[in-house]
């Protein structure tokens, strides 16, 4: 079971399969986040989907092949693409259904009957219908003055509230929260070096992210988690374990916010829509911040 | 070469690379969009994306495996999953890049430069970042006082103009126009007759697309077009000269439905396809906001 202090099992019943995100379905909701645009403007925040994109460095790959089919009379040519693709690949949200423990999911779903080859029948992404509401960005790395911070450096609740602060952000339930750590700098600069560890929030943020009724917590890399060592399980994951599992909050990860920091924006209108994938783990995807 | 009357080729200047998206683009037309949503009620407008789901029926197929790791201390077991796809499965967005003739794709890019295996080094569909704007959804289908349209009847630049007016629907530069032939009633129905022809826009839709300055246009089946027999060759003029000659965006495979039966027929469209470098499509789920 699930530590009472740090779940969310039950609390919107025995059938929920989609966590702290039903905080976001009113209509109210929705026209609370849309009165957040007033300059029109509009941020993508994926990164290139490709073979050489920014993945989880041991095994995150894109493939994709075009085909063309040509035909005479009139002469006509059309070209397809074949992508072969890990779901979790570029930008891409988790569902809760990504990670169990002892034999259950997210709300107590049981592993044995409902994860096998064929994925996952409950807690699936397909249940992710959008993700639409306040998103806001804590720019960790600035607050702190650095390009990024460095290998396997945590991010506490202090680091997440200092930034808040300094941005004049007041967390509200429902939040979506983008942590930014300024790690894909680096992927242009020294792959090698980015793809060794990565900076993020370790299980202290476990707390913050229970009493905000965060949404979701996304990160500008691959794993939205403090990893000392690329394939060593050091440390765990102890987001996945518990804001998944037993918060049933969204992972996004390797999220672009350079242009959200650039232009210091640190709250917006969030809209995310995951591919339908049905009884998928996740979703790649290309959500907006909007102004 | 194209006829200059259907043609956007050089409109946006010799780089170009987004069409009718252009129009778009800006501040004001963001805000100007997001007025339509009012009531604060979300559509998905996705089918399930699955080896089974509503497919073109010759080849697009999505398959997904997921494969799972038990690590150890502190124990935890992840799934994952992969996945082998068409971009052009599920609902999904033709890049304006996906078709072409006579050694050109859209604004006179040279298909033996940039088209290959390697994708479409121009006009991919990387170049766009978002569809977001008006949407308008034409139930021709209701209009007509059907549940569907008959297996290869033509829609007509006439149907939309009827079907719009009757809706109380003003077309604006810029609208992105969804098609409902009430097709996908059948896919559940009768799979076998949904996947034989689609009734869809034939060629007169292509004056009234430039007309009315569409960014995009899209139907509830897997071609966006009229298909008379899936067997045969068929002429596809809006993959000829919507895509290549005017540079309109085609979307395929909308699930309509729910627009339908609320009677929601205008609504910010937010589309937002994967950020596939050089891919001539993607697979998305667009949302209408009213």
């Amino acid at each position: 079971m699930a530590d009472t202090n740090l779940s969310n099992w039950g609390r919107w019943g025995p059938d929920d399969q989609i966590g702290v995100l039903n905080l976001l379905q009113g209509r109210e909701q929705v026209l609370r986040a849309f009165s957040m645009v007033r300059e029109g403007k509009i941020y993508s925040l994926a990164v290139p989907l490709e073979k050489e994109g920014p993945q989880m460095p041991t095994f995150h790959k894109t493939w994709r092949v075009s085909h063309v089919a040509e035909r005479k009379d009139p002469e006509q040519s059309v070209i397809d693409d074949f992508i072969i693709m890990e779901t979790h690949s570029g930008t891409h949200i988790d569902a809760i259904g990504h990670v169990w423990a002892d034999g259950q999911f997210y709300n107590g779903f049981s592993a044995d009957e409902y994860a096998g080859s064929r994925g996952v029948e409950r807690t699936g992404i397909e249940n992710v219908r959008h993700i639409v509401g306040r998103g806001v960005m804590l720019d960790v790395a600035a607050y702190r003055g650095v390009d990024h911070l460095q290998e396997a450096e945590a991010i506490t609740p202090e680091d997440l509230d200092g930034a808040a602060r300094a941005q004049g952000i007041t967390l509200e339930p429902g939040d979506v929260v983008m942590v930014r750590t300024g790690w894909y700098t680096l992927f242009e600069k020294d792959r090698a070096r980015w793809a060794t560890s990565f900076p993020g929030p370790n299980a202290s943020v476990l707390p913050w992210l229970k009493e905000h009724d965060v949404c979701a917590i996304g990160t500008d890399h691959p794993t939205c988690e403090l990893r000392i060592k690329v394939g060593s399980p050091e440390g765990g994951l102890p987001l996945h374990r518990f804001a998944l599992r037993d918060l049933g909050v969204y992972i996004l990860e390797n999220l672009d916010l350079e242009a959200l920091a650039r232009d210091k924006v640190y709250e917006f209108l969030f809209i995310g829509a995951p591919l339908r994938l049905t009884h998928a783990t996740g979703s790649p995807w290309n959500p907006l911040a909007i102004i | 070469m194209t006829s200059e009357n259907l043609s956007n080729w050089g409109r946006w200047g010799p780089d170009d690379q987004i069409g009718v998206l252009n129009l778009i683009q800006n501040e004001a037309a963001v805000l100007e969009a997001v007025k339509l949503v009012k009531k604060g009620d979300i559509y998905s407008l996705a089918v399930p994306l699955e080896k089974d789901g509503p497919q073109f029926p010759l080849f697009h197929k999505t398959w997904r495996v997921s494969h799972w790791q038990h690590l150890y201390g502190p124990e935890l077991d992840i799934i994952d999953d992969v996945i082998a796809m068409e971009t052009h499965s599920g609902t999904h967005i033709d890049g304006i890049g996906h078709s072409w003739h006579d050694g050109q794709l859209y604004n006179g890019f040279s298909s033996d430069e940039f088209a290959s295996s390697r994708g479409v080094a121009r006009v991919g569909i990387e170049n766009v970042k978002h569809i977001f704007g008006r949407g308008v959804m034409l139930d021709v289908a209701a209009h007509k006082g059907v549940d569907h349209l008959d297996a290869a009847e033509p829609v007509t630049a006439v149907d939309l103009d009827n079907v719009a007016a009757a809706q109380g629907i003003e077309l604006k530069p810029g609208d992105v126009v969804l098609v409902r032939t009430g097709w996908y009633n059948l896919f559940h129905s009768d799979k076998e007759s949904w996947s034989k022809s689609f009734p869809g826009p034939d060629v007169s839709v292509l004056a009234w697309l430039k007309e009315h300055d569409v960014v995009a246009i899209g139907t509830d089946h897997p071609t966006c077009e009229l298909y008379e027999n899936i067997e045969a060759t068929v002429q596809m003029p809006l993959h000829r000269h919507g895509l290549r000659d005017l540079g309109v965006y085609l979307l395929e495979n909308l699930d309509l439905q729910d627009l339908a039966r609320d009677k929601v027929y205008e609504f910010l469209f937010v589309g937002t396809p994967l950020r596939i470098t050089h891919g001539t499509g993607s697979p998305w789920n667009p949302l209408a906001i009213a």
